[in-house]
């Protein structure tokens, strides 16, 4: 399955996916950090924005908004990648030339 | 014994220095970082001179397993033509691993549980990111800010998303090693105070689970070294191939 955007993260071979419990592990890790941090990026920059324009409170309600998505967004791109690496793995064929 | 568990964080200046005004004090983290360099550099040094054989020694072996598997890693999120970028790889995975290994060594410092320092790591990676992408593209690198395939409505929503999570990933490199890092060792410090402070009908019992986390942190400290050299791997190839 193709999501609607582009794929951010690149094949992961098929070395790599024989190795699930490393690679789980590593993703567990990877995504709570990731979705914390893109919150935090995002009010941190909607908070400077409020204070150099004074726009006090919208910059940072915004701000959480766009972080939350951003947050969101690299979970989901890391779901879709690793949903079409298990999809080729199990046909045989892997061609995804066209995406890396 | 009612010592606070955030209290082996702390740092204080052994050999006060300053160079035109800047503070550049030597401290227990700067002496384990020259460490962990040595050990490093030691190792690899004494595998060397021990002589590369057809049947390798046990030493030989298991850099040789290490090296593969980070080659397969540049191989796989880089490429293989930008096998230049392994001797990077390499040397940060090591730095690290050899970092948090010692952190675990009791009476040791753990320096990667300095954002300081991780985040030093995760800066010049971003840095180095933003020098190869405009190097290599030039101004088609900010291109990477819009996902192909979106409608064009949603193009003043995604840009700033997009912006947003490209900065984020320096911060959730940094923040993810050294959150990593310090929770681990609090665990530890807590565990201990509380196998000090109870009579001992008890406190074997907390002292019996350090052991247990300090296996568990043993496999931490290699997963994060592991997830951080994945993810540089990963960001500096997403730049490179740029999709």
């Amino acid at each position: 399955m193709r999501g609607p955007f582009r794929l951010s993260i690149p094949c992961q071979n098929k070395r790599m996916s024989k190795d699930n419990l490393r690679q789980g592990i590593g993703l567990a890790f990877r995504l709570g950090t990731e979705l914390v941090v893109a919150t935090m990026i995002g009010a941190l920059m909607g908070y400077a924005i409020d204070h150099y324009f004074e726009t006090r409170p919208w910059g940072i309600l915004v701000g959480l908004i766009f972080g939350g998505a951003a947050g969101c967004l690299t979970v989901y791109r890391t779901a879709i990648s690793l949903q079409s690496d298990e999809e080729d793995d199990n046909g045989d064929q892997p061609p995804r030339g066209e995406d890396s | 014994m009612n010592e606070n568990p955030l209290h082996h964080f702390e740092l204080h200046p052994s050999v006060p220095l300053s160079l035109f005004g800047f503070d550049i004090s030597l401290n227990k983290a700067i002496y384990i970082m020259w460490l962990a360099l040595a050990i490093v550099f030691g190792l690899f040094l004494l595998i060397n001179k021990s002589g590369v054989r057809m049947v390798p020694s046990k030493m030989q072996s298991m850099a040789e397993m290490l090296l593969l598997f980070l080659r397969g890693l540049v191989d796989e999120f880089i490429g293989k033509e930008e096998r230049k970028f392994f001797p990077f790889v390499a040397a940060l995975f090591f730095f690290i691993l050899s970092c948090n290994m010692i952190g675990l060594v009791p009476g040791s410092y753990t320096i990667t549980s300095q954002i300081v320092v991780t985040g030093t790591f995760a800066l010049i990676i971003f840095v180095m990111t933003l020098f190869i992408g405009f190097g290599r593209h030039g101004l088609h690198f900010l291109g990477i800010l819009l996902p192909s395939g979106i409608p064009k409505v949603l193009i003043p929503l995604m840009i700033p998303i997009e912006i947003i999570s490209m900065l984020a990933r320096p911060f959730s490199l940094a923040v993810r090693l050294f959150a990593n890092m310090t929770a681990g060792h609090t665990v530890l410090a807590v565990l201990f105070g509380m196998s000090l402070a109870l009579p001992w009908f008890i406190g074997f019992l907390p002292f019996g689970f350090t052991v247990l986390i300090n296996g568990l942190e043993l496999m931490v400290a290699f997963i994060q070294a592991y997830i951080f050299t994945t993810l540089t791997c990963f960001y500096l190839g997403d730049v490179i191939k740029m999709h």
